[in-house]
């Protein structure tokens, strides 16, 4: 999977550190990284979501970085990753806890998932 | 039979049990519904049978829409553009989309000012199925009562409301609307009288009842019109100026014994208009697939959480979205919608307009038209109450859609929404002549009678309270039938 750096990472830039500095952050690559069942994901798009959420919510930044260090090489086909998140995403459009990302309004729990993503794509990208 | 009144000598008197103000949809089914009844009717048509320009030109005036903060755009050219004055009237442009207004716009509702029809839904239910048959369209209630084709969390938020089209839609160049008013020229009890304009009510020295009529033809003929009863059916707006303008008697104008007359003007805005996308995450159900086309309005529960009047969703066909894909994969992932192939829909919402006493029609009395009748100012204004159900009926939207992995929707700009997205979008004209229980609260009573006036009934949407935010004509014919069955017992028709 090939991806394209963008203008928006220096806004996330101190998420990168902060996922960057987890064991073994530089040692695996995009792939390794990435969720299983992610890969059938439009990532491009996911990311630039992610990004701009991540620019526009920096107080979320430490809850980006939990999910991240979750969804690190795990399986977003597995129902116990999916089951938490689902909760949460039904509590986000219950309690509304909306956000508004390129038009789109989602759940914070959908944006965190993108911003996720996004960082731990950025993660493999930096493989030495 | 239809007569051209410039073809009648001068000061002729024209005469009948019942004469109808005008040549719409009102006055097509009124007259054709009393005919059968046995009842001679006149139907009194400004225009003749095709459009020109000298009778469209009496519909001109000024308008302005407000919002309750410092938008005021113009809308002149709304008064003639919105209208169309010939035999069939704004029939002849209408889109055919027949609605029924929902069971909580007639409900009195604490949190609207001035809500509250004088009757439930399900009273004029009957009648909304009349005006069904009427166009030949499927009914709404009973058994034969579609199924909605998808529900979004039961009824407790969102609830769909089927809606079908006529094909006696004047907005296409057919025959069917034709032939619906060619309806009233088949039974001999029914004289439609061409450009024949109706300029002004006489009432009696009592001020009670109407004696006759001021006709006038646009080539200088004057002629008189003399009925038992006599129903004003010229549209929500040309309804009140006629009253308005019929102040000899009543200085203020008939029907304007509590100020209500002209005032609490509603009409449909909608927001978001090509702004907007909605994206479907589940397989629709089979019907309508094909076509793509819903409607949705809220719940009364629904209201009174948020705090807020009825919308529509109305959902089309539409176009690529940006970044539609993404959206769609993770919020199926996330969900348990099942892996479909999406589709994107155009929507836009519409809002209810709630009665505002400043919304209003007036005269410009140094501004009158070639037959001498003060031309109309529309002041459609919405009130600070309507810009925050925008924002909050959107919400629920997005609310109600993604707790059920029903959808995401695409809003291209951000919340809060201020009166700058507001936008007329519709030919609907309500609420004028409002109708109310009590003389204090409005200009007709429940049957439609003018407070006051012992023979003088209005039709058309000018009596709507509230005006919800479905398309009004179904409304309209439905309380026209209604209507028609209390005129037949009022002059002692069959049953």
């Amino acid at each position: 999977m090939s991806l394209v750096l963008r203008s928006r990472r220096e806004a996330i830039s101190m998420l990168a550190v902060f996922i960057a500095s987890a064991p073994s952050a530089r040692l695996l690559s995009q792939e390794e990284r990435l969720p299983k069942g992610a890969e059938d994901l439009d990532l491009e798009a996911i990311r630039e979501l992610g990004q701009k959420y991540a620019e526009e919510s920096g107080e979320d930044l430490a809850a980006i970085r939990d999910l991240s260090a979750r969804l690190e090489r795990g399986d977003l086909s597995d129902e116990s990753i999916l089951e938490r998140l689902r909760l949460d995403m039904r509590a986000d459009y219950d309690k509304d806890r909306l956000t508004h990302l390129e038009g789109w309004f989602l759940s914070r729990t959908e944006a965190r998932v993108c911003a996720a993503l996004d960082h731990l794509a950025i993660l493999g990208e930096t493989k030495p | 039979m239809k007569i051209d009144s410039r073809e009648l000598p001068d000061g002729s008197v024209i005469e009948a049990p019942v004469i109808l103000i005008g040549g719409g949809i009102v006055g097509i089914a009124l007259s054709c519904q009393l005919a059968q009844l046995g009842h001679d009717v006149v139907v009194l048509e400004s225009g003749g049978e095709n459009p020109d320009d000298k009778s469209q030109a009496l519909y001109e005036g000024t308008g302005v829409l407000e919002g309750p903060a410092r938008l005021k755009l113009n809308q002149n050219e709304y008064l003639s553009a919105s209208r169309v004055r010939y035999f069939g009237g704004s029939g002849n442009r209408w889109g055919g989309v027949c609605v029924p207004l929902d069971g909580v716009d007639f409900a009195t509702r604490d949190w609207v000012p001035h809500s509250g029809w004088p009757f439930d839904r399900e009273h004029l239910e009957p009648h909304y199925n009349r005006a069904s048959d009427f166009l030949d369209i499927p009914h709404f209630f009973g058994s034969a009562a579609p199924e909605p084709p998808l529900r979004i969390n039961g009824e407790r938020r969102l609830h769909l409301r089927p809606h079908y089209r006529t094909r006696y839609t004047g907005a296409l160049a057919n025959g069917p609307f034709e032939s619906l008013k060619d309806k009233t020229l088949d039974p001999p009890r029914i004289r439609v009288y061409l450009h024949a304009n109706v300029t002004h009510i006489r009432v009696d020295d009592s001020g009670q009842s109407v004696e006759e009529l001021a006709v006038q033809t646009l080539d200088g003929k004057r002629h008189t019109a003399r009925a038992n009863r006599f129903v004003l059916a010229t549209g929500g707006i040309e309804n009140v100026r006629l009253l308005l303008a019929s102040n000899d008697v009543h200085s203020t104008g008939i029907g304007n014994h509590s100020d209500w007359l002209g005032r609490a003007f509603q009409g449909h805005a909608l927001v978001g208009n090509a702004l907007s996308q909605y994206l479907p995450l589940k397989h629709w159900p089979s019907q309508r697939q094909d076509r793509f086309s819903w409607l949705y309005g809220t719940t009364a529960q629904a209201q009174r959480e948020i705090g807020s009047g009825n919308f529509s969703l109305y959902l089309n066909r539409g176009g690529p979205s940006s970044h539609a894909d993404a959206v769609h994969g993770l919020a199926s992932r996330l969900g348990q919608a099942e892996p479909t192939p999406f589709r994107v829909a155009g929507l836009r919402l519409g809002i209810e307009h709630t009665p505002n006493r400043d919304s209003r029609i007036a005269l410009s009395e140094d501004n009158r038209d070639a037959l001498g009748m003060p031309r109309v100012h529309l002041r459609w204004k919405h009130s600070a109450f309507d810009l925050g159900s925008l924002d909050r009926s959107l919400k629920q939207v997005v609310r109600e859609m993604g707790r059920h992995d029903v959808a995401r929707l695409r809003w291209s700009s951000q919340p809060p929404y201020n009166e700058a997205f507001l936008r007329i979008g519709a030919r609907h004209h309500m609420g004028a002549t409002r109708m109310a229980t009590s003389s204090r609260d409005g200009v007709v009573d429940e049957h439609c009678r003018v407070h006051g006036i012992d023979n003088l009934y209005i039709g058309g949407s000018s009596v709507f309270p509230t005006s919800g935010i479905a398309n009004p004509t179904l409304t309209i014919l439905a309380l026209s039938f209604r209507l028609g069955d209390h005129l037949n017992t009022k002059i002692g028709g069959r049953a």
